[in-house]
């Protein structure tokens, strides 16, 4: 797969702030979906979350 | 205000990136995931952020790497959470650190770079069980971002 280059603008024009993000999609980069680390994360992360719930709005 | 950051990589499903922090220990990968944490709407994913061995492909925070170069790898990781909100509708992005210090770090980061973060996205600060929004100064346990 070749890979390619995607921008994303932002333009808030209260913040006066342009920028764009240079993101290049590639299939080198590593599938972690496994990884012992980010899946322990995760697990923890849904715990704090369930005790949290969302911001009341 | 313009952030200084590192090129990202990302997965074809925009899920994982990576990058490599450039500093005086070299070239240290690293490496950002969004899983999914929460189905039902709202939807919501937790940000995982670590160092990357690039002999075993691992991802680990216990070690500080100490790059000299955080505020760039931080701002690194906030094009990250913009660039993945931007490709799956807006979600609520959840992240916490490993450790307080390391929660600490992320909240430096946010206030470091707030000027944009917070014209961008609403931030919460979870404290004494609840959330409530992001203040500069105050010390959080855990963030929820989500684009406005």
């Amino acid at each position: 797969m070749e890979d390619h280059i995607m921008s994303v603008s932002i333009n808030k024009s209260s913040a006066k702030v342009l920028d764009q993000i240079r993101v290049i999609v590639t299939d080198k980069v590593k599938n972690h979906e496994n990884d012992p680390y980010f899946v322990k994360k995760a697990e923890q992360a849904k715990k704090n979350l369930r005790k949290l719930g969302l911001p009341n709005k | 205000m313009h952030l200084n950051h590192y090129d990202l990589y990302t997965t074809t499903d925009f899920c994982d990136y990576e990058f490599y922090s450039k500093g005086p220990r070299g070239n240290i990968k690293k490496a950002v995931r969004f899983a999914k944490i929460k189905d039902d709407e709202p939807v919501v994913y937790n940000l995982g952020f670590g160092d990357m061995d690039e002999g075993t492909g691992n991802v680990s925070d216990l070690s500080v790497s100490n790059n000299q170069d955080t505020k760039k790898v931080l701002a690194s990781v906030a094009f990250a959470v913009l660039q993945f909100s931007n490709h799956f509708g807006n979600p609520y992005v959840y992240a916490e650190g490993s450790t307080p210090a390391r929660t600490r770090l992320y909240q430096m980061g946010i206030s470091n770079m707030w000027e944009v973060i917070g014209e961008i996205f609403d931030v919460y600060g979870a404290r004494e069980g609840r959330w409530e929004l992001f203040r500069k100064g105050v010390n959080y346990s855990a963030f929820l971002v989500k684009r406005k």
